[in-house]
């Protein structure tokens, strides 16, 4: 075997030597290796997680697992800054520990070494736990075998956002503090933009809640404007049409669609100068509510309209009363019908109670002549009294003339009646002379009277009718009583009689003209109705049917009546009567 | 003896001076009842309306007047108003009537009584003794 000489001995030695160094150096690398491996891996890990679509927590979390897995760590924890209450929030627990409550979970800024490290935001490594014044439960770090802590502040633009932390029971080398540095940049950056993300994702949530509370506050002012029973539009500060309720839209006159945006005085020029124009622009330039009810020619309707005026605009709010007026209308005409009939018989009521006063008044007259006649001659009788013949013969014919005039009385009453039924009376015609007739009513009329001076003016030939002569005589004796009884300051009354040709027709002509009150104007028309009186006899007493009865037996004789009056002044009664020539008078 | 007792007594003693007033626009009314008094022996005045009868009274007093409601130019109740206006309460009114608001009538025109149309003789010579009685009384 060769022997090795010292030289050769020392070379050997001097290459293993060298050939351990190698190994120990390529160990070594190995190390670094493995450790830039690792760490590369922890910063890809926390990357990975900060980008996730996760929660904060979530995300926290799995950067904790990665700082425990890839650095070899006993445990480790992050923390995130609440800015209101400077308490830091336990969000992370890794390793040997993973609750995330107990005497850790918050803690106050300035309290324990976390919150040291983020008062004084600086970071708080040691290699050397055991002895360290930063550690407070030494037996703890002590039965746990922990070697290294270290702890950075979470910062963002020098604002803290949060704390991490771990402890190792393995001393850190200065490549994982590094590391670790950037983890914890890397840490805060994530915070920030979760907490940012947070923020505007409560912003967005917000606005979408308060878009959601406006347009249900939309939709349900919308169902009410659109459900209101009446019609509802809005203008805007240009006087364009904003809004128009479904309830409106048939009274716009145009399709509602094309009246939205367009103003509505260029739309409707004829509505200026109106009282739409004139209340609308008064709610709109001084800013006060206007109330007022119109009638639209064009819907023929009756409406009810407010205006008032709104932020921005005008807010006009209408009600067709169309019904409304017409039931108001017709219940004022309904009103008015009744009164009127109230009236009416009121009136005939009191036309009724006159003509029963009156007619007892003139019935009884005669019977009083009649029973004190009687009377009279009962008691020259019963004294034994000398019997005077002219004297009882003027007693009875008094009575006759009373009974007589009763009789009239009473058959006046029958044909009034007769009217009154719409029936005909049963005249008893014969060829009467009438100028005759006339001057022997006016010879009795003015033995009635002092006051009056009645003139006749007739022909000379007497003028003949187809008559009956009771119910004639009662005609002239009424319009001439009237005549006097109407002129109560007396004067003459003029009566004249004559013949005439009317559209070749020969009439006797009757007109009697009285000085006395006349008849007003508006009584004229009704003066031959039955119980009508005019309004300015007074109390001067009347039956209300004279005239109604005159005019019935006139008419029923083919003839006319009519007057002429002025009030105060007189009245003249005209009476034609087919004339009945001499020659056919004759029997 | 004041004035006015020197007038009342005076009508009552001589009722020739005073007569009695008739007024009705019924001229046969009016010659009957002036004919029933008349028998009786009292003197008798006629008038036919009211103003007549207005003119008549202050002419010369009546003791007494009988008075229709109904009548021409002034009614009963202005008559009685005038009459009472001129004469106060010495000239008593005897209201004659045809309806049967004798009773009321007469009260507001302050009438002493009233006769319903048509009156028995009877009644109305008792019923002017009567007023002619009370008035002398008062």
């Amino acid at each position: 075997m060769r022997s090795f000489t010292p030289e050769e001995v020392e070379q050997l030695r001097a290459r293993v030597l060298e050939l351990e160094e190698r190994e120990r150096e390529r160990e070594r690398l190995e190390a670094a290796l493995d450790e830039g491996r690792r760490l590369a891996i922890l910063i890809h890990d926390v990357s990975v997680a900060l980008i996730q679509d996760r929660t904060l927590q979530e995300s926290l979390q799995q950067c904790a697992q990665a700082l425990v897995t890839h650095l070899k760590a006993a445990f480790a924890r992050v923390w995130t800054l609440n800015a209101e209450t400077q308490i830091l929030e336990l969000q992370a627990s890794a390793g040997m520990y993973t609750h995330l409550d107990g005497a850790h979970s918050r803690v106050p800024v300035g309290m324990l070494k976390i919150g040291f490290i983020a008062a004084q935001k600086q970071p708080h490594l040691t290699n050397a736990v055991l002895g360290d014044p930063q550690v407070s439960d030494q037996q703890w770090a002590e039965r746990e075998g922990m070697v290294a802590f270290a702890g950075y502040p979470l910062l963002v633009e020098g604002e803290l956002v949060g704390v991490m932390a771990l402890f190792a029971r393995i001393p850190l080398s200065t490549a994982v503090l590094d590391a670790m540095a950037s983890v914890s940049n890397a840490i805060a950056v994530g915070i920030e933009r979760k907490r940012v993300e947070a923020e505007r994702v409560r912003a967005l949530e917000d606005a979408q809640r308060a878009a959601a509370l406006a347009e249900a506050a939309r939709l349900r002012l919308a169902r009410i404007l659109d459900n209101l029973p009446d019609g509802f539009m809005m203008f805007d500060e240009q006087w364009r049409y904003s809004y128009i309720n479904p309830q409106a839209q048939p009274y716009t006159g145009k399709p509602w669609q094309t009246l939205l945006g367009k103003n509505v005085w260029e739309e409707f020029p004829e509505l200026l100068g109106t009282l739409y124009d004139q209340h609308y622009h008064r709610a709109m330039l001084q800013q006060e509510p206007v109330a007022f009810e119109l009638f639209s020619p064009v819907l023929s309707g009756w409406f009810d309209i407010h205006a008032y005026p709104v932020p921005g605009g005008l807010a006009v709010y209408f009600r067709d009363i169309t019904v409304r007026k017409q039931v108001e209308e017709a219940r004022m005409q309904l009103l008015a019908t009744e009164q009127q009939a109230h009236a009416d018989a009121e009136a005939a009521l009191q036309v009724r109670n006159d003509f029963l006063s009156s007619v007892s008044h003139d019935l009884k007259t005669p019977l009083a002549v009649m029973r004190g006649n009687i009377q009279l001659l009962q008691r020259r009788i019963r004294r034994g009294a000398t019997f005077d013949p002219i004297w009882s013969e003027d007693r009875l014919t008094v009575i006759e003339g009373a009974a007589m005039k009763m009789n009239d009385m009473v058959e006046e009453l029958l044909d009034v009646a007769k009217l009154q039924a719409g029936q005909q009376l049963d005249l008893e015609v014969r060829p009467l002379p009438l100028v005759s007739l006339i001057q022997q009513i006016s010879t009795e009329q003015q033995e009635t009277s002092k006051r009056h001076q009645i003139l006749v003016k007739a022909p000379a030939e007497d003028l003949f009718v187809h008559g009956d002569r009771t119910r004639l005589d009662r005609v002239i004796t009424n319009l001439l009583a009237n005549a006097i009884k109407y002129s109560p300051q007396g004067g003459h009354i003029l009566v004249e009689v004559g013949q005439e040709e009317i559209e070749s027709q020969q009439w006797v002509t009757l007109s009697v003209r009285d000085q006395g009150i006349g008849i007003p104007l508006a009584d004229q028309a009704r003066i031959f109705d039955p119980f009508y009186r005019a309004g300015n006899v007074g109390r001067m007493q009347g039956t209300g049917v004279g005239l109604a009865s005159s005019a019935q037996v006139v008419v029923q004789h083919g003839g006319t009546i009519s007057v002429r009056s002025e009030e105060g002044q007189g009245s003249t009664f005209v009476i034609r009567l087919p004339h009945l020539d001499s020659e056919m008078a004759k029997p | 003896m004041n004035e006015q007792q020197q007038v009342q007594n005076n009508a009552v003693q001589d009722q020739r001076l005073h007569p009695i007033l008739v007024v009705d626009d019924d001229h046969s009314l009016r010659k009957t009842i002036q004919m029933m008094l008349e028998e009786e022996g009292f003197i008798v005045q006629t008038a036919a309306d009211g103003q007549e009868a207005v003119e008549q009274a202050l002419t010369r007093q009546p003791a007494l007047i009988l008075l229709d409601m109904g009548l021409p130019l002034l009614d009963g109740s202005e008559v009685a108003a005038q009459v009472r206006t001129h004469y106060g309460g010495r000239v008593p009114v005897v209201l004659m009537t045809a309806d049967g608001k004798a009773e009321e009538k007469s009260r507001r025109i302050g009438a002493a009584s009233y006769l319903r149309k048509p009156f028995d003789i009877d009644d109305l010579i008792q019923m002017v003794e009567q007023a002619l009685d009370r008035h002398q009384a008062e």
